[in-house]
């Protein structure tokens, strides 16, 4: 493997950082002011979704006409310390920025149904932002999906999180190119799951061949290497990883 | 997190149901889509529907046309409407009526058509976990495997839902959209079907075991193994319904459908023996 392989796959995982970086930017702006009003939320136990839904309106319309990332949607999910009644999920959604049917949990049905959602599971598990996916987002934009979530704690309770979505379709566009001029150079999520490839053997949601399904690529990644002249670079901040193999090197 | 079983539905049938009709909307298709989305479990006994506005936008269809849909439902019986503050239009709260417009539904159906949709849901569930098989993750399939087990002893109606659930997210870990797609309008379309089984211990134990063998051979990535499960196990449902079919289009000659529908309640089996082996 080349010297000039390694610094590009480098440079081109640094492009992918940057452009996370890019869609939690306008979710971190957001958090502060957010914490304060959901802070006078907690307690009114007759707060309902549609409540929810009115009040972060125009907080997360405004956030995704200004988004500087091909954001498909975004929104706010509460957990139950907010909403007990309705549906929690405040979520715009494509070129018409509309709010996913509200009708979309029934009655008790989020807590069951939020707990399987890896974007909320992780972060309240954790209190850590997580970058879910690629999955198929069969709840919001039904497509190939990216989730970056940022945990609401408001004194030390767990409120929800804020999402933003970037479906891979748009991701593909702005990542492909710039690891084009690496030779076979995959990006995959900790699991080992394919994002995008320049390699015609992989798909999106393949599963990249030598990563363990239950360890993921982190054996990989520990090695710093892999077999045949596989060589990995590793995101600093977000759950994933570059492969690139050597062909460029010979 | 709440312990108790939740009376409620899978999200995704919700929007399936709710996808915009757009203008060749006739009064006919708003009532036959939500009477889908009531025998489908996407609303439970009782549970109040979207108000007329909010079905108008949904549907992209006019709120004069789902004011007449609701009329139509409202005669048919599946949901009463009350006024006032909390009013709305209501899933009519009795089991009865759903399984009824269901058990019709099966005897219209001519029987090359259900056993056709048998094989076209077989085959799109079948490469869904052969995906799956290749895709999925170890987590992900604990997840769905927890939401199983916790299943099991519920009561029909409750496990109906939650399989339905498990059915949609074993499709999505296909990781493809469109047999996600594919899979969520076939299973709208069964699940009516399915339903009617719930009430046989032996057609829902063996539905709910071979849920659980195709997890486990997901898990483990045999594609055989997976494929086999959902086959063996859509064949044995496609019979079943066969079967019941004829015997309630044979005491529709000489009873009641209520009442042929209320006994298997009381006698708590269907009246058609599940064949739960599998001839080889």
């Amino acid at each position: 493997m080349s010297e000039a392989v390694g610094r590009s796959l480098d440079d081109a995982i640094a492009r992918v950082d940057d452009f996370f970086d890019g869609v939690f930017a306008p979710l971190e702006e957001w958090l502060p002011p957010l914490r304060t009003r959901v802070s006078g939320w907690i307690d009114d136990e007759s707060f309902t979704g549609a409540q929810l839904a009115a009040l972060v309106e125009e907080d997360v319309t405004r956030m995704l006409d200004n988004a500087e990332r091909p954001l498909y949607g975004a929104g706010y999910c509460a957990s139950d310390a907010v909403v007990t009644e309705g549906n929690p999920l405040a979520w715009w959604q494509g070129p018409e920025r509309s709010l996913l049917a509200s009708s979309t949990f029934g009655p008790g049905q989020a807590a069951i149904d939020l707990v399987r959602l890896e974007w909320y599971r992780v972060p309240a598990a954790t209190g850590e932002r997580h970058v879910a996916g690629p999955f198929v987002d069969y709840l919001c934009s039904n497509e190939i999906t990216i989730t970056s979530a940022l945990p609401v704690e408001v004194d030390g309770r767990f409120c929800g999180v804020i999402c933003a979505d970037v479906i891979v379709a748009s991701l593909e566009r702005v990542l492909l190119p710039r690891v084009a001029e690496l030779v076979d150079a995959t990006l995959v999520n900790l699991g080992g799951r394919v994002v995008v490839s320049t390699d015609p053997g992989y798909e999106t949601g393949d599963r990249y061949l030598g990563a363990d399904p239950e360890s993921g690529i982190d054996a990989l990644v520990a090695a710093g290497s892999a077999p045949d002249g596989v060589r990995i670079a590793r995101s600093a901040r977000y759950p994933f990883a570059l492969i690139g193999s050597g062909a460029g090197a010979n | 997190m709440s312990q108790t079983p939740v009376q409620s539905p899978p999200s995704r049938l919700r929007i399936a149901a709710f996808a915009p009709i757009g203008e060749e909307g006739r009064t006919e298709l708003v009532e036959s889509r939500l009477v889908q989305a009531i025998s489908v479990g996407a609303f439970i006994e009782g549970e109040r529907l979207p108000s007329e506005t909010e079905l108008s936008h949904l549907l992209g269809v006019a709120v004069v046309t789902v004011r007449e849909a609701l009329g139509a439902l409202r005669h048919r019986g599946l949901i009463e409407t009350r006024r006032g503050r909390n009013g709305g239009s209501f899933v009519r709260p009795s089991h009865g009526t759903v399984e009824e417009v269901n058990a019709r539904a099966l005897m219209e159906m001519p029987r090359v058509a259900l056993a056709d949709l048998g094989v076209h849901y077989e085959v799109i569930s079948s490469a869904c976990a052969e995906y799956a098989c290749l895709r999925a993750t170890p987590e992900e399939l604990r997840i769905v495997e927890r939401i199983l087990r916790e299943t099991r002893d519920l009561p029909a109606q409750l496990w109906r839902r939650r399989i339905t659930e498990v059915q949609l997210e074993l499709a999505a870990l296909s990781q493809s959209v469109r047999l996600t797609n594919e899979h969520v309008r076939l299973q709208t379309e069964f699940t009516p079907f399915l339903a009617l089984q719930d009430q046989d211990v032996e057609a829902r134990l063996a539905t709910h075991d071979a849920l659980l063998a195709q997890i486990t051979a997901t898990q483990s990535g045999d594609v055989a193994a997976a494929r086999t499960a959902v086959r063996e196990s859509v064949r044995a449902s496609a019979r079943w319904l066969v079967r019941f079919r004829g015997e309630l289009l044979e005491t529709s000659q000489t009873g009641d459908l209520r009442a042929t529908l209320g006994s298997r309640h009381t006698r708590g089996d269907s009246g058609g023996a599940l064949s739960g082996e599998e001839s080889a």
